[in-house]
């Protein structure tokens, strides 16, 4: 399709979503809303997010000391460090230390 | 003094109502329901206007306690309203009652005369013709609720990217991308109806 016609039929589909708007709506409605609204009842204010932070943090934080020391000591044992320093020589030179792991260096 | 100095601003109505009176959220639905029904009606169906507009409203109020006072009250409304017509059609395509209208020659033909036309003023008119809206409702009809949303923010209401993505809550990368892909979707639509 050519860009002038794209154009054009846009213009034209624009048109006709904007004269939607034109049409008409009883007031009904209102009455069903109001009525919907008082069945809810008063609003109860939401906590913000800084209350709601407030309140957890200091009751999360042994939590969190005790997870850290935990993580600390798993990653010791498992001799974390050397792993990653492993990875770091394969993709410094892959092929050196493809030879090492065979055995053949 | 005339009575317009003791009119309360939509702030000072909103605490009224976090106060626990109910009552007085009915003249915000007074002061926003043309904005409301502007959005609903260019969204939704005839039929399911008013339905979404309560829904609409219900949601505004049950959105209340999150309102910051901060920014425009207008805006805030007019983001959940866009909101609730994308959940309008999200639902409606998951239960599959989207009204699939079919074309005609006759809408062929009548593009093409679009098409051929050369006047600037006889598009406008054009618009406002059954055929633009049964074409407008059938290609509409045929991309998913987030493509058809933000083709109706984007192409047709001519929002930015950044106005489109803070009515939805999207990102402005994820309204960009939509955008693109639901504009290829459609033009990809009507060259199909077009003979060359």
């Amino acid at each position: 399709m050519k860009k002038e016609d794209h154009f054009k039929i846009r213009r034209v589909l624009a048109a006709a979503y904007r004269e939607k708007e034109n049409a008409v709506v009883g007031e009904l409605w209102q009455n069903r809303v109001m009525s919907h609204i008082r069945s809810l009842g008063p609003l109860s204010p939401a906590a913000s997010y800084l209350e709601f932070f407030e309140r957890f943090l200091w009751r999360l934080a042994p939590i969190a000391g005790a997870l850290i020391l935990i993580l600390a000591a798993i990653f010791m044992q498992i001799n974390f460090i050397s792993e990653y320093e492993m990875a770091r020589i394969l993709f410094d030179d892959p092929v050196d230390f493809s030879l090492f792991q065979q055995g053949n260096f | 003094m005339g009575k317009e100095s003791f009119k309360p601003t939509d702030a000072e109505i909103v605490s009224q109502v976090l106060d626990g009176s109910v009552n007085a959220f009915e003249s915000l639905i007074i002061r926003h329901k043309d904005l409301v029904l502007k959005i609903i009606k260019k969204h939704v169906p005839y039929d399911d206007v008013e339905e979404t507009t309560q829904d609409a409203f219900v949601r505004i109020y049950q959105s209340l306690p999150t309102y910051k006072g901060k920014g425009d009250f207008k805006q805030w409304v007019s983001s959940i309203t866009v909101r609730t017509c994308y959940d309008y059609w999200r639902k409606a395509y998951r239960s599959r009652e989207v009204p699939m209208s079919s074309l005609t020659q006759e809408h062929q033909r009548w593009l093409e005369e679009v098409i051929s036309d050369e006047s600037e003023h006889s598009l406008e008119e054009k618009g406002s013709q059954k055929e633009a809206r049964e074409l407008l409702d059938w290609a509409l009809g045929k991309l998913s609720a987030e493509d058809r949303t933000v083709l109706e923010l984007v192409y047709l209401e001519g929002l930015s990217g950044k106005e489109a993505a803070d009515a939805l809550g999207w990102s402005v990368a994820n309204v960009k991308v939509r955008s693109f892909r639901s504009r290829r979707k459609l033009k990809k639509l009507l060259a199909g109806l077009i003979r060359e």
